[in-house]
């Protein structure tokens, strides 16, 4: 155990990288094989993260040094000299979320996708995928954090395009122009930093942003922010969101919203941790006002889409947009620390958790209900309800907690950024609200139209266990989350909220 | 006092955006990505060169004074990221191409 | 008894008590709806959507269609919005452009960071 949590880092990243290359020759020994190596690499390495988010939790900050004969022997002449691997609450947080969501999703894949060729290929880059998303959790260092986004960027792109449709081509292209170019601009701007300090370790350069930073560090900053924004799919660099979401299998794509996710926290953690010393409340301001554009835009887009994936295309937009009201609002605080600025942060946070969970569940019961009826466009379908009940449950605890209705965790979260954010600016929570009520309005007549009404007459398939079962772990984690906030915030957010805002703990992980 | 070969870099980062924004051609796309991705490594090497320093192998250095081989590690990484991006991107316009007969990127199905 | 709160920053949140309440409320929900008279019958006029007396229109409005007047009133801004999302790649890598000069811009004018 102990071997465990002292390597966790390396082998959480390492056991989906080894599954990635061998699942492809273990599927020659049959579709059962596969599907086992597949769900128990994830399912190990989900344990290996629990058990260090634990120890995190306990312990504080963890560090990993690659190749060096300790691992935690990160400074040997005071000075990051290997590639660096840290793990703090966030990390482990974030982490967390990343490796459930992709444990879920594999879960859900076994049946979802015809089992034609190909399929051991298709695990291959699903693993790739997680190893990435786990690198940009715990990567420590720039230069390794621009290896990951590219490794997720290329196996997004090739899931992208399973379905070898024309569109699905199109998406697939659309993300990998845009994401290259943005890999670019972000090794562009750690190049930059690292002519600057000459080092790489995000650790050891936050203890020397405060001496020395210049317009240099700001177009660095510039141009890594953007990429990660484009990662995340916030305004004005969204647009592709909407493109995979329609054409992308229902699993990958729940694996992208988590790694927009994971962009979102890398960026937080340059904002809060690297630059954090030095960053005036118009950085933090800048978060706030994309975010409220992205809710706005998301929302309005939402509205008219006839395609009910590129509907929850556009309001996984939106969602994000909230995430960056809260956490925006705490980096405006953030010097110095107000309490509205904690709360905002927490729920910021907190929402990041909810985000992932809530998208995914609606997701994958729109998914499901196209998988039973065998058809992509769902304009004709009506009535489910009366035919797949579980589906129907499944789908209306996933829209009230995306339009935070209580008791669920959408809820807990949409209010603490809500009542938070108000300090900074009335209008924010104004639209804060505005946007969830049109969310509900949009999800309301998807139900009605999907779920109520006359009952469907067409053929149904029956929905197979593989995808009941992921369905409701996500739902029992929205009600528990739900009401048991207070308990999960005090346990799991508070602390990560305290790890941005103190930056020195990180940095003295490492120095 | 700016160094002409960052000059260079500048140029040639924002001729290949340019070529991304503005050509209707997906296949001169990735051209123009490949002209970012040669400025964002001249920009890499360029950080790594110091004048008079010796390559980093221990037995050549004569009194262990070396260049720091990290610029070098990143450039040769890119330069590899770049190879696998560009040929999935152009298999994804052959693929494109297959299906909609056209490399005009005006062409599309996804809007809206 | 009533468990840990969550502070939000101008007030706190009880899912447990919300529940107890929503219990409460459901009870009385249920009763009155009990005290009503059972007059639905199905398949005569009672159940057609009530259109100022007159039948409703077939041509554009679908039954289904919950908020086609709220769209409809909405639809100035969403075509405005709709013609931005031209779905053109190049337009993509302009908007990716136009977001590293805004950063650029609002970081160097604000302050260095």
């Amino acid at each position: 155990m102990t071997f465990l949590v002292e390597h966790g880092p390396a082998i959480a990243i390492a056991i989906p990288f080894l599954a990635a290359f061998t699942v492809p020759l273990v599927a020659k020994l049959g579709g059962r094989v596969r599907d086992g190596c597949v769900v128990l690499s994830l399912a190990l390495t989900e344990f290996v993260v629990l058990m260090l988010a634990g120890d995190v939790l306990a312990n504080g900050v963890r560090t990993y040094a690659l190749g060096a004969s300790v691992p935690s022997l990160t400074a040997p002449a005071g000075f990051p000299v290997r590639i660096i691997l840290e793990v703090d609450a966030m990390s482990a947080l974030i982490s967390l979320v990343a490796m459930t969501i992709a444990f879920l999703a594999s879960l859900f894949s076994l049946k979802l996708i015809p089992a034609k060729e190909g399929l051991g290929k298709f695990f291959a880059l699903f693993l790739l995928l997680s190893a990435g998303m786990m690198g940009m959790c715990y990567t420590g260092d720039f230069f390794t954090l621009f290896v990951f986004f590219e490794i997720v960027s290329i196996s997004s792109a090739g899931m992208i395009s399973f379905f070898r449709s024309g569109e699905s081509f199109e998406a697939a292209f659309k993300y990998m122009v845009i994401s290259v170019t943005a890999g670019l601009f972000l090794l562009f701007g750690v190049g930059i930093l690292y002519g600057n300090y000459g080092m790489l370790n995000m650790a050891a350069i936050a203890g020397e942003v405060a001496a020395g930073h210049s317009l240099l560090d700001v177009a660095a900053i510039s141009l890594i922010a953007s990429a990660l924004l484009f990662k995340s799919g916030s305004f004005p660099v969204h647009m592709w969101k909407p493109d995979v979401f329609q054409e992308a299998p229902a699993n990958v794509v729940v694996m992208i919203l988590t790694s927009s996710l994971v962009g979102l926290y890398v960026l937080f953690r340059i904002l809060f941790t690297v630059f954090g010393t030095v960053s005036t409340a118009v950085a933090g301001w800048l978060i706030v006002a994309l975010g409220a554009v992205s809710i706005i835009v998301g929302v309005l887009m939402a509205m008219p889409q006839r395609n009910l994936r590129r509907m929850i295309g556009f309001v996984a937009i939106a969602e994000i947009g909230y995430v960056m009201l809260g956490v925006g609002t705490g980096l405006v605080s953030m010097q110095p620390v107000n309490a509205f600025g904690v709360n905002a942060l927490s729920g910021g946070l907190f929402h990041i958790v909810n985000d992932a969970l809530n998208m995914s569940l609606i997701f994958l019961a729109a998914c499901a209900v196209a998988y039973i009826t065998e058809r992509r466009d769902l304009s004709g379908v009506g009535g489910l309800a009366h035919r797949s009940a579980p589906l129907a449950v499944f789908f209306l605890i996933g829209l009230l907690a995306i339009s935070g209705i209580p008791p669920m965790n959408g809820f807990a979260s949409k209010l603490m950024i809500f009542e938070s954010v108000f300090f900074l600016n009335p209008l924010l929570s104004v639209i804060g609200i505005t946007g969830s009520i049109l969310m509900l309005a949009v999800f309301v007549k998807v139900f009605v139209a999907l779920f109520l009404g006359t009952p469907y007459e067409g053929k149904l398939r029956k929905t197979p266990k593989t995808m009941l079962i992921p369905m409701f772990v996500l739902s029992v984690l929205i009600i528990l989350l739900g009401l048991f906030a207070p308990f999960a915030v005090d346990t799991l957010i508070t602390p990560a909220a305290q790890a941005l805002l103190d930056p020195q703990a990180y940095i003295g992980g490492v120095i | 006092m700016i160094s002409l070969h960052f000059l260079f870099v500048i140029v040639l980062v924002v001729l290949g955006l340019s070529a991304v924004v503005f050509k209707r051609n997906m296949i001169k796309i990735v051209m123009g990505l490949n002209v970012i991705a040669g400025g964002v490594n001249l920009f890499l090497i360029s950080m790594g060169y110091r004048q008079g320093a010796v390559a980093p192998i221990f037995t050549n250095a004569p009194d262990l004074l070396m260049v720091l081989p990290t610029p070098q590690a990143l450039t040769l990484t890119a330069i590899v990221i770049n190879l696998t991006v560009t040929a999935l991107m152009l298999s994804f316009i052959i693929m494109l191409y297959k299906h909609y007969r056209s490399l005009d990127s005006f062409k599309r199905r996804l809007l809206g | 008894m009533t468990g840990p709160l969550l502070i939000t920053a101008s007030g706190y949140w009880n899912p447990l008590v919300w529940l107890a309440a929503f219990a409460i409320i459901l009870v009385i929900v249920l009763i009155i709806r009990s005290s009503g008279t059972k007059r639905f019958k199905k398949g005569t006029d009672q159940t057609l959507q009530f259109f100022s007396g007159n039948r409703p229109p077939a041509d554009n409005v679908d039954p289904d269609n919950l908020y086609w007047g709220f769209s409809r009133k909405l639809e100035r801004y969403t075509a405005w919005l709709r013609s931005w999302h031209t779905g053109i790649v190049n337009d993509y890598a302009f908007a990716f452009a136009v977001l590293i000069i805004i950063i650029f811009a609002a970081l160097a004018f604000g302050g260095v960071l």
